[in-house]
């Protein structure tokens, strides 16, 4: 019983103010709703339609091969199947739900009143709806793409699948992990920045943890794959011939970009999945986690370790002995960090004094041991490289996988059904009806999927459509068919489950199960009534008087002082208040934004070129339209939030969540291009000779220069328009003059560099060489254009009297972006015009 | 109003706490490139692979030590009235350092056991 640090009782009318500002929108204006539980409601509902799409898509599977010989669907027909299938449960489903879980649930644990970017993650979720809805049904138009879910060419190339079908792949795929890229930076800021005063990192949630190592590796290993989808997609529209092996390319490039993303993907659906099950234990045993330092620990190194894992995925690539040990090394050193957890989970259980109640999400907790185990198991079976060998494409991989992704992902997201319904829901899920749907789904799961461990070590390769009788493995499938439809089962009473059970609103006990952390503090849609100040990692177990007093008001920022959304911004390692975010409220430009980018992308896919650029401007003026209203200013605060503290409402500079968000979205950015380098300097090593063919393509030194001199003077020319702002509530000329001259230099400066390899008669469709080049210009010149787009926006501010010397956050991000830019552009111009001279390789 | 308070030192508190996972990165993109680059190339260049390895396995191994020697410094707590956060950070930074350690070593003992380029048969 502390203080109260705001005075109560509070003022009449105070809730009604904050129900008012939070207010969802009603009818046909629930589209424009941006609070992360409305949109994390969304998402996540989103991502189970797809789940169970792509699992009635399974079961036409299973019942083809439930016996051998049969035809129900088409050898092509099932090719399409496997590939939706696996691509829709990866993308679709597993790092959406993930990532939905993240927005649902992170706010709500951090006290926060929202994430700091609530139409950001509106955006991604519209985006990733529309594309997502798409890409499913061009199963049912025979588009669909049928290179199985990891799409590797020669076998994705024009030539061996003409049509449309890859490309929906590309683009589709593409653009939703664009949507994924924009929700993690979301998390990332959200959890460094909005936690709630005094909750410094080593008392943030398990889960916060969990989440921040999910999005940092989305960070790295997406943009590995949006590089890899961009050579694939050029190659097929345009010949630049970057698999192709005659002309200098290489097919096992894409391998490496792939499972570059793919292995640490499987890392991103299960570190998530493991920090639910951290949240979800104690609880269950009414003890803190037994380890807290040592799972944070095995977080983070699971997330490192993870990316030096990709080329197990290739041992039958014909890769030296040396290599595959190095990859087969690391796949060990990553079982520990997965250990560790295991054990504390365990040990946890084993702390709690009372008898453990095995209600529903124990159960589920429970059973994704137990799977999780064998699949962990099959897995340092297949990292070793002789067995791989023999099991490499045999239903031996599908098992591991299944085991894998369903017990380290599928199980742990239904004990959070189970677990966090009654923050979003009136009431809670049925026991009854939960028990059932358990044990249909484990027994089911075992009877599917533990048989094709046999079949596989029999010789029955994946995706195949049917199998001949002789081989023997009718009786398996036949067992595995019948288990998927016990799965199927299992789902559906969880569905009826959700039907009955599952009312949105406020209601029912606030903390049905004890819990010990913050999510279930008492909520209504401005979350918390007024934001806790936290000093341990389980403050409703430490302090049981803290609901009450956060409900009453007592805590900190119990109003809303700037008159609209807010909430705190505390520093990113000890929680000090920094100042009050205001926040964008519910809006149409972003939902039309997305709709746009979609359809811009899905018209591409099929070439029809002139709408899709229509589409574009409609969504790129969305955009601009959205982020014109976002920049507040500071004429609402200094405020005080309680404790006796007074915050401001409007910062820059390395403080403010802006900058966080720009300093994300260079390390996407710098990943993607430390990607392109990986792959200039792979292709140089496979086929030297063409890149010393290609130094006789190499422009005058007088090009590279003036383009790097071009580029450093936008720089600067950017960092004096910084001076050249007017006071506030004035304008002037200069500063957007000075912005747009800027923009124009950095126009110029690619314009160079890519005028000088075609005047040299340089070609993309020639070579690899030719192709990776111009990669490496289109990689500056789609920021160049983002920042031509951002200066226009900020010159048209200064003019509307709305950037000034204090108010200038749209500026710094332009700047910010174009720092970047230089770099990158600097670095490439060295390697693309030092490299070939120096390492040409000798004639 | 006073100036909002700043995260002091995010950067360096982050770099000593990730310092052996991200030696274990540098240490295995070297390594694997090298050899990868070497094998490619062939006669002349495979000799060095084993002995650049093993360096940049006692640097590494080295840059560790160091980093477990400075960790208490460079984490000191801001106010040292409050040390929780500058514990938790120090635990962080040692167990990453062990696993870290661990990986490297896995990494070199490869080089110990196998021929540099040859393919598995
Ligand atoms: C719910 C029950 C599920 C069943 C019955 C099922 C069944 C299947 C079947 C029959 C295949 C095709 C095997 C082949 O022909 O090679 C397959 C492939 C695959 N499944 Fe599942 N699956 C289920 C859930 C999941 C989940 C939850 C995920 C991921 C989170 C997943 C990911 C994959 C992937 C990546 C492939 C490989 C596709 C390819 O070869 O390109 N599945 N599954
Ligand atoms: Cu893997």
């Amino acid at each position: 019983m502390s203080e109260p640090l705001s005075p109560v009782p509070r003022p009449e009318g105070e809730e009604d103010e904050l129900l008012r500002i939070w207010a969802t929108p009603k009818g046909w204006r629930l589209p424009t709703a941006v609070n992360n539980t409305v949109i994390g409601l969304l998402y996540l509902g989103a991502a189970f339609v797809f789940f169970v799409a792509a699992g009635i898509l399974a079961l036409i599977m299973r019942t083809q091969l439930a016996l051998p010989e049969q035809e129900l669907v088409s050898q092509d027909l099932y090719n399409q199947m496997f590939t939706v299938h696996g691509t829709t449960m990866m993308f679709l489903f597993a790092v959406p739900a993930m990532e939905a879980l993240g927005v649902l649930l992170l706010p709500q644990m951090l006290a926060a009143r929202d994430l700091p970017f609530p139409r950001l993650s509106a955006f991604a979720v519209w985006a990733y709806v529309v594309g997502g809805t798409v890409f499913f049904l061009t199963i049912f138009i025979d588009l669909a793409p049928a290179g199985g879910w990891f799409m590797y060419p020669p076998l994705t190339l024009m030539e061996y699948q003409p049509g449309d079908n890859a490309d929906f792949w590309l683009l589709g795929i593409g653009f939703i992990e664009i949507s994924a890229i924009a929700g993690a930076i979301e998390i990332i800021v959200g959890v460094l920045r909005t936690r709630p005063p005094g909750m410094s990192l080593d008392k943030l949630p398990i889960f916060g943890w969990a989440m921040l190592i999910f999005a940092g590796m989305i960070m790295v290993a997406f943009p590995a794959v949006i590089l890899a989808t961009m050579l694939l997609e050029i190659e097929r529209a345009f010949g630049w011939p970057f698999f192709t092996a005659e002309l200098g390319g290489d097919p096992l490039l894409w391998q490496h970009l792939f499972w570059f993303f793919g292995h640490p993907e499987v890392y991103i659906i299960f570190l998530p999945a493991a920090g639910l099950v951290s949240m979800i234990v104690p609880t269950a045993a009414r003890k803190p986690l037994v380890g807290f330092n040592l799972i944070v620990v095995a977080l983070i190194a699971t997330g490192f370790f993870s990316f030096g894992l990709w080329v197990h995925h290739m041992f039958t690539t014909g890769i030296p002995g040396l290599s595959l040990a190095f990859f087969s090394a690391a796949s060990m050193a990553v079982a520990i960090p997965s250990g560790i957890q295991f054990f504390s989970w365990i040990a946890t259980f084993a702390a709690s004094e009372r008898k453990i109640e095995f209600n529903t999400p124990t159960l589920f907790v429970l059973g994704m041991l137990f799977i999780f185990l064998i699949g962990g198991l099959t897995g340092v079976m297949v990292a070793m490289v002789p067995f791989n060998w023999q099991a490499h494409d045999t239903y031996f991989i599908v098992a591991h996988m299944h085991y894998v992704m369903i017990g380290g992902m599928v199980f742990p997201l239904f004990a959070t059904f189970y677990y966090w319904v009654p923050i979003v829901g009136k009431r809670r899920l049925s026991e009854r009806l939960g028990r059932w749907s358990f044990w249909l789904i484990f027994i089911g799961f075992n009877v599917a999927f533990f048989p094709m461990h046999i079949s596989g070590l029999m010789g029955m390769p994946r995706r195949v459509w049917t199998y001949p009788a002789e081989l023997g493995v009718g009786p398996f499938n036949l067992v595995s068919t019948i288990g998927a439809y016990m799965i199927a089962a299992g789902v559906l009473v969880f569905i009826i489950d959700l039907v009955r059970n599952f009312r949105v609103g406020e209601g029912g006990q606030d903390n049905p199960f004890g819990a010990g952390t913050l999510e279930f503090l008492p909520q209504d849609v401005y979350s918390t009534r007024s934001i806790p100040h936290v000093s341990s990692r389980y403050p409703l177990w430490d302090d049981p008087d803290l609901p009450r007093s956060v409900a009453a008001g007592e805590q900190y920022l119990p109003d809303a002082p700037t008159g609209g959304r807010e909430t705190i911004v505390t520093s990113a390692i000890h929680a000090k208040p920094q100042y009050i975010v205001q926040m964008p409220g519910p809006g149409w430009t972003h939902v039309i934004a997305a709709v746009f980018t979609a359809a811009c992308f899905l018209l591409l896919t099929v070439k029809i070129v002139v709408p899709a650029m229509l589409c574009a401007l409609v969504a790129v003026g969305a955009v601009l339209t959205w982020v014109w209203s976002i920049d507040k200013g500071p004429d609402a605060g200094p405020v005080s939030i309680g404790g006796g503290i007074t915050l401001p409402v409007y910062v820059t500079g390395p403080i403010s969540h802006g900058w966080w968000a720009m300093m994300v979205l260079w390390v996407v950015a710098g990943s993607l291009f430390i990607a392109f380098v990986f792959s200039y300097l792979y292709l140089w090593t496979v086929s030297p000779e063409v890149w010393l063919a290609g130094r006789e393509f190499l422009p005058q030194l007088g090009w590279p220069l003036g383009a790097g001199v071009l580029m450093l003077g936008a720089a600067a020319v950017m960092r004096l328009s910084r001076r050249a702002l007017p006071s506030p509530g004035e304008r002037n000329l200069l500063a957007p003059l000075a912005v747009l001259a800027a923009a124009s230099l950095a126009g110029a400066g690619i314009t160079a560099e890519i005028y000088g390899h075609w005047t040299s008669g340089l070609r993309p469709t020639a070579s690899s060489y030719g192709a990776m080049v111009y990669l490496g210009a289109i990689l500056t010149a789609q920021l160049v254009l983002a920042i031509a787009i951002m200066s226009g926006f900020c010159a048209a501010r200064v003019l509307a009297g709305k950037l000034d010397r204090v108010r200038w956050a749209s500026l710094e991000n332009t700047s910010l972006l174009l720092y970047y830019t230089t770099a990158q552009f600097l670095i490439a111009l060295i390697l693309i015009h030092g490299f070939p001279h120096v390492m040409g390789g000798a004639p | 109003m006073s100036e909002p308070a700043r995260d002091t030192r995010f950067l360096r508190r982050t770099l000593t706490s990730l310092s052996g996972i991200l030696i274990w990165a540098a240490h295995f993109g070297l390594v694997y490139g090298v050899q990868h680059v070497a094998c490619r190339e062939g006669a002349g260049w495979t000799g060095f692979v084993k002995p650049v390895i093993y360096l940049a396995t006692v640097l590494a191994a080295a840059l560790m030590g160091l980093v477990a020697a400075k960790a208490r410094s460079w984490l000191a707590p801001d106010d040292p009235g409050a040390p929780d956060v500058s514990i938790f950070l120090r635990a962080v930074t040692h167990i990453l350092l062990v696993l870290s350690l661990f990986g490297v070593l896995a990494t070199t003992a490869s080089a110990v056991l196998l021929p540099t380029c040859g393919a598995l048969r």
